[in-house]
Order: C-alpha cells, then sequence, then structure tokens
C-alpha cells in the first residue's frame, strides 16, 4: 500500500450524500422505508411474480403496491423490465430528494452507475418459458428480448432524468454490486472530473435467482431469514432498487443542499479462492482496505450493517473477518436481509441508504426474527428492536460469488475536517 | 498540447508518471486463438464467418463468427473446466497470455492490488438459459444442473480470471453492451488513479450462442437484417508509466462516454468524439487511425456517419474494418482496441500517432477512446 | 446398509466422475471426495443434483456430510429412492 500514489486523505475532493431514493419490500419512499427500518418490518410473503409450484418454499420479499407512473415520466414502461422500472423509480425519487431539477442535471458531466446480480433475468425467464412453451424461439417477445442487456439499467437512468452527459455503466458484480457503484462514484468526483454521481442498484424477484439459490441449498425452508442466529437456515430472495445521489461537498455547499452523510471511503478485494463460498480472509482484507481508504479507525465505527444473509456459511465467515479486524468486542453488527430479504444487487444499495437514514435520524436498525445467537456469530446483532443510538460512522458490507467484496464507510457530515 | 502530425512527439520515456499506458495486449476472435492470428488475420478481405448451426442446433441463420479452435479442455486443461462456460474461458485464456509468456512462465509480477475488469453483457446467456430451460422442462423445477450456477453469475468470468492467477485486487464486471470494452477501460483508468490498483487485466468479451443469437434475432427492429454475430475477447495490461513493468505500446489520454438520450446515435457520437478529442487535448485531424465498432443496424451507421464527417478519411481507412469477425457485441470496443494496436505494431509511421476507437449501443450508450500510439512492433510488449 | 445394484452403482460412480473431472474407470469407490479428490462442498451438491435428476428422486440437503465418497453416496441415494 506504501506505494500508493493516492492523495492523502486529509488533500483529497470530499463527498457527500444529498439525495436517497428506496423500493423496498419494506417501504417505498424515505419516510416508510425509516419507518420500517424503525420498527423492524418483515418483507416476506407468498410469491406473486412467478409460479412456485413443485418447491417447498414459496416466500420471498417482493415491493408491494409498485406503481411505476408515480415516478417514471421520459421512459416508455415498455422499455425497461422489473428491475429497470425500479432503478428509474429510486433515481427520480433521490434526485428530487435532493432537489436537484431536469434544468440543473440537464448536460452537467456526471456519472450514473447502477449495480445489478441479475438484472433482467425475469424478462429473460419469460422470453424461455415462451420458447419452452410453443417450442419455437420465434415466438419469444421483441419487446422483452430488447431490454435484457444488464447496460440498460444505466443508460435508461440517463434517459429518464434527461442527462446526456453521462459515463452510465451497470456494474454486475452479483450481491455486493450496489457498494461496488457507490465506491465507483466516489472514485468519480473525487479524481476532479465530475462533481455528481447516480448511484446504486437494482435487482427484481426472479425465478433464476430463486432456483438457484434454493439448488444450492442456500435458501432458507422458513418464512422468514434469522442472521446471526444458531438456527438461521439461509436467504429468502428480495427485490428492490436503492438509487444515492453523490455530489462534491463544494456542489452540495453551493447549491445549499441537505446533506445526509460523507462518504469517508471504501476498499475492494477480491478473494481469489472459491467462486461460491465466502472467504475470511478476503473480507477481512475489504474491510481494512476500506479504514484505511476513509481514514477511521476501528474504535470509531459505531455499527456495521453486514452483508448478513443469514446461511450458515456466511453468516460465521462474515463474523469471524469483523473479529479479525476489530478484535472481540466488534461494534454492533446488524443484518437488514432479516427485514428486506436478499435484495440482491440492490442489497448494499439499501443497506448504504439505511446507513446514511440512522446517521440522520439517530438509531440503529434491527436484525429481526432473532431468537439465539450463534456462539460461531460471536456479535452483537441488535435483536428485534431498534436502538436510538447517536450515529457517526457506519461501515456497509457486501459480499458476492465470484469472490467479490467491497465495503463502504459513511459518516456524519461536518465530524471530520 | 497541440502537436502537429508531423511533429515528432514525447517518447516513452516522457511520459508523466501518472499517464495510463497501455503495456500489453492480446485477442482471441474469429481470426484466432492469440494476438499473432488477430494480427494476420486483420485486412483480409473476407468474412470469417462459419457455419455454427452444426454445433450450436438450429440458429435463426446458420452463419457466425467463432473463434476458431477454441477447445476449452485443450486450453485450459481437464481439471475444474467440466462445467465451465465459454465466455469465462475465453477471459481465461487471454488472461493467461497476457501474465504468462510462451513457454508458461510468469510473465508480469502481481501483487494484492493487481485488478481486473471485465466488460460482458450478459455473462454466458447460453450457461443462465439453459439452466431456465431445464428448470421448465425437467421433472421438477430445481432439477437444474447445479454445477453450472456459479457460472451463470454475471461476474463469474472475472472472478475464475482472478482464482486462476491469484489476483486479489479489485474485480470488477461491467456491462455496457458494445461500450463495455471502454467503460471497462476508463473504470481501470480511474481506480489506478485512486491508487486501488497497482495495474490492470482490463478486457471485455462475448461468446456466441443459439440463445444470443436467437435473442438478438427476435430484438431485431422491424426492417432491419439479423445481425451476423460473432464472438471473442480482447484484453490489456494497464499499467500507469511510472511504476509500468513492461514497455508503453499507447497512451490512453481519454475515454469518454454518454448517453444517446433523444434517439440520434449520430449526435451522441459527434459530441462524445468532441469531448473525447478535448480531454485529450488533440485536433480531429491530428487523428491518425480510427476504429469505429460497425455495429449492424441504424446506430452503425449513425456511427460511421459521425465518423466520416469528423475525422480525415486516411485515418478511417487505416483500420481494417471489424465487419469481417461479425457483430462480437460485448467485446467489440475492446477488439477495436486491439486492431488499433495490431496496426501500429506493423506500422513504424504510428508512433507517436493518434489513435481513436469509438462505440455505440442499442441500449444508448456511446463510448470513444482516444490513445497516443507509442510503440512500434520491435519494442511490443509480450510476443 | 440396503444390497447394492451393479448397474446403479456404476451409474453413480459416473456421476460423481463426471462431476469431479475423474474419469470412472479409475475412480475408487472408497475415495473421499473431499480429502482425496479435491472436491468442495459446491462439488457434492452437484452431485446430489444430478444423481437427484438421473432417478427423479429427491435427497435432503442434510444428508450432504454423508455423501463421502462413492459407497456412501450410493447409500444416500438407495435411502431416498427406496430401493
Amino acid at each position: 500500500m506504501s506505494t500508493s500514489p493516492s492523495p492523502e486523505v486529509g488533500d483529497r475532493r470530499r463527498v457527500v450524500l444529498t439525495g436517497l431514493g428506496a423500493i423496498t419490500s419494506i417501504g417505498t419512499g424515505l419516510a416508510e422505508y425509516t419507518a420500517g427500518l424503525r420498527a423492524g418490518r418483515n418483507g416476506a410473503a407468498e410469491i406473486t411474480r412467478f409460479d412456485t409450484t413443485g418447491f417447498d418454499q414459496v416466500h420471498a420479499c417482493e415491493v408491494p403496491d409498485f406503481d411505476p407512473e408515480q415516478w417514471i415520466r421520459n421512459v416508455p414502461l415498455d422499455d425497461v423490465g422489473q428491475a429497470g422500472q425500479f432503478a428509474l423509480a429510486a433515481a427520480r425519487m433521490a434526485v428530487e430528494d435532493a432537489g436537484l431539477t431536469e434544468d440543473e442535471l440537464g448536460d452537467r458531466q456526471s456519472v450514473v452507475s447502477i449495480g445489478t446480480t441479475d438484472g433482467e433475468s425475469h424478462d429473460l425467464d419469460r422470453l424461455i418459458a415462451m420458447d419452452v412453451a410453443a417450442g419455437d424461439p420465434e415466438v419469444m417477445d421483441p419487446v422483452l428480448a430488447r431490454r435484457i442487456n444488464t447496460g440498460r439499467l444505466s443508460t435508461a437512468v440517463a434517459r429518464e432524468l434527461r442527462m446526456p452527459n453521462v459515463e452510465a455503466n451497470t456494474v454486475t458484480t452479483a450481491c455486493a454490486a450496489g457498494n461496488y457503484s457507490i465506491g465507483y462514484g466516489l472514485d468519480s468526483i473525487r479524481s476532479g472530473e465530475t462533481d455528481l454521481a447516480i448511484c446504486g442498484g437494482a435487482d427484481a424477484v426472479c425465478r433464476k435467482a430463486f432456483v438457484s439459490f434454493y439448488r444450492l441449498g442456500a435458501l432458507t425452508s422458513e418464512d422468514r431469514v434469522r442472521p446471526f442466529d444458531k438456527n438461521r437456515r439461509g436467504i429468502l430472495t428480495g427485490e428492490g432498487a436503492g438509487v444515492l445521489v453523490l455530489e462534491s461537498l463544494e456542489s452540495a455547499l453551493a447549491r445549499g443542499a441537505r446533506i445526509y452523510a460523507e462518504v469517508l471511503g471504501y476498499g475492494l478485494s477480491c478473494d481469489a479462492n472459491h467462486p461460491t463460498a465466502p472467504d475470511r480472509e478476503g473480507i477481512a482484507r475489504g474491510i481494512r482496505l476500506a479504514l484505511d481508504d476513509a481514514g477511521v479507525k476501528q474504535d470509531e465505527v459505531d455499527f456495521i450493517s453486514a452483508h448478513g444473509t443469514g446461511t450458515k456459511a456466511n453468516d460465521k465467515t462474515e463474523s469471524g473477518a469483523i473479529v479479525d479486524v476489530y478484535g472481540d468486542t466488534p461494534p454492533r453488527t446488524v443484518a437488514l436481509k432479516s427485514m428486506l430479504g436478499h435484495s440482491m444487487g440492490a442489497a448494499s444499495a439499501l443497506g448504504a441508504i439505511a446507513c446514511a437514514l440512522s446517521i440522520e435520524h439517530g438509531f440503529i436498525p434491527p436484525t429481526i426474527n432473532h431468537v439465539e445467537t450463534d456462539p460461531e456469530c460471536p456479535v452483537d446483532c441488535v435483536p428485534n428492536e431498534s436502538v436510538e443510538a447517536d450515529v457517526r460512522i457506519v461501515q456497509n458490507n457486501s459480499s458476492a460469488f465470484a469472490g467479490n467484496n467491497a465495503i463502504l464507510i459513511l459518516g456524519k457530515y461536518g465530524e471530520r475536517v | 498540447m497541440s502537436t502537429a502530425v508531423s511533429e515528432a512527439v514525447a517518447p516513452a520515456a516522457e511520459l508523466s508518471a501518472d499517464q495510463l499506458v497501455i503495456t500489453g495486449w492480446t485477442a482471441l476472435s474469429p481470426y484466432g486463438l492469440d494476438r499473432a492470428a488477430f494480427t494476420a488475420g486483420l485486412g483480409s478481405a473476407a468474412s470469417t464467418a462459419v457455419d455454427a448451426s452444426q454445433v450450436t442446433g438450429t440458429l435463426p441463420s446458420p452463419h457466425a463468427c467463432l473463434v476458431p479452435g477454441f477447445d476449452i479442455k485443450e486450453l485450459l486443461g481437464k481439471k475444474g473446466t467440466g462445467k465451465l462456460d465459454r465466455l469465462s474461458a475465453l477471459v481465461m485464456v487471454a488472461s493467461d497470455q497476457l501474465l504468462r509468456d510462451a513457454d508458461g512462465e510468469v510473465a508480469l509480477e502481481t501483487d494484492e492490488l493487481t485488478g481486473v475488469v471485465v466488460g460482458s453483457s450478459m455473462g454466458s446467456l447460453e450457461t443462465i438459459t439453459e439452466g431456465m430451460r431445464q428448470s421448465l422442462t425437467n421433472a421438477r423445477p430445481f432439477y437444474v444442473d447445479a454445477g453450472k450456477i456459479p457460472v451463470g453469475t454475471l461476474n463469474h468470468a472475472a472472478g475464475a480470471c482472478a482464482i486462476r492467477h491469484g489476483l486479489k485486487g479489485p474485480n470488477t464486471t461491467l456491462g455496457g453492451g458494445r461500450v463495455s470494452g471502454l467503460l471497462a477501460l476508463n473504470y481501470a483508468r480511474r481506480l489506478l488513479g485512486q491508487g486501488r490498483a497497482s495495474s490492470y487485466l482490463c478486457g471485455s468479451a462475448e461468446e456466441f450462442s443459439a440463445a444470443h443469437a436467437w435473442l438478438e434475432h427476435v430484438a431485431v427492429e422491424r426492417g432491419e437484417e439479423s445481425p451476423l454475430l460473432g464472438e471473442g475477447c480482447g484484453m490489456f495490461l494497464l499499467e500507469l508509466a511510472g511504476r509500468a513493468q513492461r514497455p508503453a505500446l499507447a497512451s490512453v489520454l481519454a475515454v469518454e462516454s454518454r448517453v444517446d438520450i433523444d434517439d440520434d446515435p449520430a449526435a451522441a457520437v459527434t459530441a462524445c468524439v468532441r469531448q473525447a478529442l478535448d480531454r485529450a487535448g488533440v485536433r480531429a485531424e491530428e487523428v491518425w487511425a480510427a476504429c469505429p465498432s460497425a455495429a449492424p443496424g441504424r446506430s452503425g451507421r449513425a456511427e460511421s456517419a459521425a465518423l466520416d464527417a469528423l475525422l480525415p478519411a486516411e485515418a478511417l481507412d487505416r483500420v481494417p474494418t471489424m465487419a469481417h469477425i461479425g457483430d462480437t457485441s460485448a467485446a467489440a470496443a475492446s477488439l477495436q482496441l486491439a486492431a488499433v494496436l495490431a496496426v501500429a505494431e506493423r506500422d513504424p509511421a504510428s508512433a507517436g500517432r493518434i489513435a481513436l476507437v469509438t462505440a455505440v449501443d442499442r441500449d444508448g450508450g456511446v463510448g470513444c477512446a482516444v490513445l497516443r500510439l507509442l510503440a512500434p512492433a520491435a519494442n511490443g510488449g509480450a510476443a | 446398509m440396503t444390497t447394492v445394484v451393479p448397474d446403479r452403482l456404476t451409474r453413480i460412480r459416473e456421476i460423481v466422475a463426471e462431476n469431479i473431472d475423474q474419469d470412472a474407470s479409475e475412480l475408487s469407490d472408497t475415495a473421499l471426495f473431499i480429502d482425496e479428490l479435491g472436491a468442495d462442498s459446491l462439488k457434492l451438491i452437484d452431485i446430489l443434483a444430478a444423481i437427484e435428476m438421473e432417478y427423479s428422486i429427491v435427497i435432503d440437503m442434510e444428508e450432504l456430510p454423508k455423501m463421502v465418497n462413492v459407497e456412501a453416496t450410493y447409500q444416500v441415494a438407495a435411502a431416498a429412492a427406496g430401493w
């Protein structure tokens, strides 16, 4: 690390969060999402998106009552699938929350980066079902076929916001993608090349993800997710979108924007070990890189929003990595997936938003469905009830298949100079 | 920075320490399995299309441009490749070619910050759709090939590449259709600039499959023909000049991208190229070689028209058309970059000249990279 | 322990071999998947899934740790199938 040419922490451009948009199974919009996090709502319900006949699991955390027309104005709804609609709606919500008008966005040079695990795999599932049913691929619906490429998630956001001067990338690093996108926005603004980045993640409940986790034995057989619990059985799939407006501090101050939190830093590490198994050393290295990048010491972190999927392997390995970095008394470590299920590419973006809201509103969200902490997960997971707390610095974890780890650090703006 | 075409320019030794440089490249393409085959094939007048339906089963049109002789087990060994997808295999073989020399010895020192970034639209579409098909047609919906599940994750190729070579730095997969290769290049540029990586393997890839062919076939706009599809992988070794382990082949002066929000791809490409030239500090007349994506359909025609209006005709003639290897989709921009480097390598007059690559995608993304070519073949990177 | 049906044992050996990149002819029925053949839990799931599909049966994932070699895997499959 000593060879790193990056500027010292104190000399860098500072980057803040000025707008948030959240579409989730426990509440759409910031007020509802905040209330859901505080109350410890459970987003799990019976699946409506696809036929679950033949599975002995019928639950997922779907977004109820999503009304795309409330948010999406410029892009025809048929141009994107369910994940894209979530992304567009959350992006619209975030820029409105930031108080940025279309005129202010306009031709401004910026980054749009949306992370995803499965993109529009729900559409792909439907296309294959058409082919299978007819025995002829010619019958596949062209409208669906045109919108399946992952790149569209981010270009459609740019089109919806009428922003042509945008670097639009879709980060497909699976379940760590949201943090990757936010990190890329941070680097883009730090580089001085832009003042604005619209970043986050989106995914929709789909048969592909459900079958995959089911087959790998990672899906719980219960109707709830119990991270860090001795009797946890696995994940429930989930969905939604989280989009954050990242802005240089100068830009935010110049226009008198509300600042939720400062993006202090992030870390990316690759396990280079196994395609699906989590890796303690890789996660710990990611955390250390993030703390270094943020210039934050271990004892300054108020809580950790864990990747916390609720699988045997993840929660044990992740807890181990946290203990490796923080010692035997780590900060409180909560798993939002107990409420949201695993919203895949949206997960760490929604985690980052929850962290920003916890800083803004002074509480730590709970890990719900918790009965008995697993001794192999020696963390205080804030069981079942949120707690009031003066939250200053938060760490948001994410890990993915392929050994991709991305860790984000947010801090209360004004706490550090 | 208004160096005239005829003037000598800074040799590699005079680059600033934080200048992003390309120090190695390879290309697996319908021309062949490696860089030499790509260079040799480039400029041949004929299409590389073959009858692919013999390997894949019924296709909307039998022809496609496949990487010839791409036998996964032969190239990567039998162990651990039983469930491997073609896309990951393309990326892994490309990474082997960049990191190991002809004798299989390490050709580049890697460390804990060596990064990997791969552009790919949909991962292995064949693997993903086959799993969906199994779930729908087998006796039970969870009767799917479990070993293919990790392979059907969109970031598998980059992760497999990291496992193969022990690369623990930032590991990223980006989707952006035909712009993917340029988005990957800019991603690596930014993360190298921020000190998150010590060097980068950066590229983009596409596999040909029946699934891809049928989806592209039904997606085609009314009045357009189904595209002739290709496949391949272009990959680059990126370093900062001050710490480069190998001679610089080209400086990356600018990578810009935009989104066509008005269904006017020609205007979007024009704006993007102007922006990239501005950022690079060079004039359109200085461009010595340019390579458009030659994408099928309206967007590709608009791209060509925009470049014709902006750039010297001889620059556009200097790089052979990419049309002979088909629409290589997410691999396209990386193979275009490779083509520019291949042309530079066999023309000593290229040293110091400006090259430009553009990309345009159905989903609205456009991109442009501007390079300064630095080294003739004799000074090139890996053989 | 159920009586071993040779054809089924042969087929299970083939399935295991396919999924751990070995030659069926060289695969011993007692060689340990993880300790001797370098398999991991993902490979075991792969084998379990393939056997389920082959015989149209369902094997509880809890049985995974018992599938230590070809012989034991046969017994797990036999119990699930009621052979």
